[in-house]
């Protein structure tokens, strides 16, 4: 191991030592320029929920928006119908699992990894730009509960909905806590087009995704 | 003298006569090509982007050990375990002492070019473990024991009939030989193989699309989401990357994810993002033990010296590929190295020696559409036109191209002789042709013209005419 260490730091210095010398010998070294475009005057406007709903069923996801946490479970169980499931709904976060909970869904708190067909989980953040989720990563949030499932629905707060991906990294930095595990911005259902350009969802993971918006 | 010359051109020769390869390339130039149209058209301030997204890349080139530095301090503080690798060798030496400290049998990897680059899955291979590739196209190629054809889409060569012949001598526990397979088929006997691997895997290795200075982060793109299983089931994680992907900030991430997806599929998004930042937390239900980021040199910070230079700014979105006539004609395969098209003929002699892939600068007709929807504006046909100088520097062109090289040099340089030359030449070609009849008789040019017609002449030369007209004003 030492040994590694060892060879490792040298590589190290190597590496940029070269990098170092070349671009000091050849006064590469230039101050950073401002871009044109930082996503000017967006701040200010109200988010177009049309918008949004547009570009998460452009990315082949499904969206139902919903007056009170009360209706999530109809919802819910309107959409297990259509697709024909009656497994249980894995609810990891203890407050999401306690709303739900009592409105006669098959639901479990048990995470096991190699049983999980369907998924509910609360998004972070939004964006209207380009219909995306942001889910962040915490002991209530387990990344694999947004891959594993088939079927995965993401409850949302209308006023956790942003513009653009540079707020949600304002909002990151502004909360001051070290950042978690993961963060994942998710734009539609699991897919590919690696068999002859033909798009096809539920590559490895979810096969379709459902946003609930209260 | 390299004997390597007829390489490409054989290959090129095979890939024209192939009618399966042929189908398949007519998608990527139709499918890939619109796409990316549609994508952009909706984008008013594209053009906006590709120069900021340039000048970033650019910008990183030019403080690349500073940001290197913040990098690794910012990832070391989250918990990460940072690798440094000078080359090839270097990074699989790395990656096989973790697997053994980790008495690891199990890999699961996603996709990554670096890891192709370092030809990792050999080495892992050869020493005794078991590696899956995850992404849906590399776990075919894999299978057919064939290399990557295209760095976005690596079975872009393989049709559905061919991928089912595959699957069914593979998967002979599933695979049901009498049906007849759809590409959802296809894709759901791939999902069930593979959650199975998922599952029991020890290690997962990753690529990174870009490293993020300001928070010692890795962003992790794909549609399919399998990156994101090998990065958050198994207990230890090891990501393939090199020193070029650093960007300053997470703003920078956002402006280049915009250009990069829409540049490669034509999506305004790919479907997972992923900013993954040290290893699982406590009480995190999942995630690994141990994060490991390996920085690959392999080749660059000697790039960095070079008129090479530009070529760092890649982000490997496959833009240039699907643009490329030549690619376009005889697909990945026939480059027979990790990076085809133009961007690969250029890397790839950078990386490996112009002496090994001496043949690539020429699989260029400098058309230059390749480098009008590079996102992050790279001059490629600036650089491949360098790479053809150093050849002839280095004597690597073949006798017969100098001596046409040098004959050539010496009328250009001598302009009065040139035009009588050339109008001498041009009723030469005349007198041929109307003798002949037929223009793909010309000596010297048949082999050219074999594909090919020549426009009969204007019985003048440009100067000639010009000349005549300046009389009569
Ligand atoms: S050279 Fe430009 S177009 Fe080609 S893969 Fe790299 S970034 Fe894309």
């Amino acid at each position: 191991m030492t040994d590694l260490m060892y060879l490792n730091s040298k590589q190290r210095t190597d590496i940029l030592g070269d990098i170092k010398l070349t671009l000091d010998d050849l006064g590469l070294r230039k101050e950073r320029k401002k871009n044109n475009l930082i996503d000017k005057n967006t701040a200010s406007k109200d988010i177009n929920i049309e918008k949004f709903k547009k570009c998460i069923i452009d990315a082949s996801a499904t969206i139902s928006i919903v007056n009170s946490p009360d209706n999530i479970s109809l919802e819910v169980k309107t959409f297990l119908h259509d697709k024909n499931i009656s497994s249980p709904i894995a609810i990891i976060d203890p407050q999401l699992f306690d709303e739900i909970d009592g409105h006669g869904l098959n639901i479990t708190n048990e995470y096991d990894r190699n049983d999980i067909t369907v998924s509910m989980t609360k998004a972070w953040m939004a964006i209207e730009e380009t219909g995306s989720l942001i889910m962040k990563s915490c002991p209530r949030n387990p990344t694999s509960l947004n891959f594993l499932p088939d079927y995965h629905i993401v409850i949302l707060d209308r006023n956790s909905i942003v513009h653009n991906m540079n707020q949600v990294w304002k909002e990151l930095r502004e909360s001051k806590k070290s950042l978690p595990r993961t963060i994942n911005i998710i734009t539609g259902p699991s897919r590919t087009a690696d068999i002859e350009h033909t798009i096809q969802l539920g590559a490895h993971g979810p096969r379709s995704l459902h946003v609930i918006v209260i | 003298m390299p004997n390597t010359n007829t390489e490409f051109k054989y290959k090129a020769r095979e890939a024209l006569k192939d009618e399966q390869l042929q189908q398949a390339l007519v998608g990527v130039k139709q499918g890939l090509v619109n796409n990316r149209l549609d994508a952009i058209k909706v984008v008013p301030e594209f053009e906006s982007f590709r120069n900021d997204a340039a000048a970033v890349k650019q910008h990183v080139l030019e403080n690349l050990d500073l940001y290197l530095e913040e990098f690794e301090e910012n990832a070391i503080s989250s918990g990460a375990i940072v690798h440094w690798a000078k080359t090839a060798e270097d990074a699989r030496q790395i990656i096989l002492d973790i697997c053994k400290q980790n008495n690891a049998k199990n890999i699961i990897k996603g996709k990554s070019m670096v890891s192709e680059e370092i030809r990792l899955n050999e080495a892992l291979k050869n020493n005794g473990l078991d590696v899956v590739e995850t992404d849906l196209g590399e776990y075919i190629v894999q299978l057919a024991d064939e290399p990557p054809s295209h760095i976005i889409m690596p079975c872009i060569h393989k049709t559905l009939s061919q991928i089912t012949q595959l699957f069914r001598k593979n998967h002979t526990d599933i695979h049901k030989a009498d049906k007849n397979y759809s590409v959802a088929d296809i894709v759901n006997e791939a999902r069930e193989v593979m959650r199975r691997k998922f599952l029991s895997a020890d290690i997962g290795i990753i690529g990174a699309n870009f490293l993020i200075a300001e928070t010692g982060s890795i962003v992790l793109v794909t549609n399919e989401g399998n990156g994101d299983l090998c990065s958050c089931l198994p207990k230890t994680q090891i990501i393939t990357t090199s020193i070029e992907k650093v960007l300053p900030t997470l703003d920078d991430a956002s402006l280049l994810l915009k250009v990069l997806a829409r540049s490669a599929t034509g999506q305004q998004i790919t479907s997972y993002n992923t900013l993954l930042t040290g290893p699982k937390q406590d009480n995190d239900k999942d995630g690994p033990e141990e994060m490991h980021i390996v920085l690959v040199d392999n080749g660059r910070s000697k790039m960095l010296k070079t008129e090479l230079r530009e070529m760092l700014r890649c982000i490997r979105c496959g833009a240039c590929l699907n643009h490329c006539p030549v690619y376009g004609s005889v697909g990945g395969h026939a480059y027979n190295s990790v990076y085809p098209g133009p961007m690969g003929s250029i890397l790839s002699p950078a990386i490996e020696g112009l002496e090994k892939y001496y043949d690539l600068p020429n699989a260029c007709t400098l058309n230059g559409r390749c480098e009008s929807v590079c996102p992050v504006k790279i001059p490629l046909t600036k650089i491949l036109r360098h790479l053809r100088n150093e050849q002839f520097k280095k004597r690597l062109n073949n006798k017969s191209t100098r001596f046409s090289l040098k004959l050539w040099s010496f009328f250009a340089t001598r302009p009065k002789l040139y035009h009588r030359f050339n109008s001498l030449f041009i009723n030469a070609l005349n007198i041929y042709i109307n003798i002949l009849n037929r223009c793909s008789a010309i000596p010297v040019f048949s082999s050219w013209l074999k594909s090919r017609d020549f426009a009969p002449s204007q019985q003048k030369t440009f100067q000639q005419i010009w000349q005549s007209r300046k009389e009569n004003d």
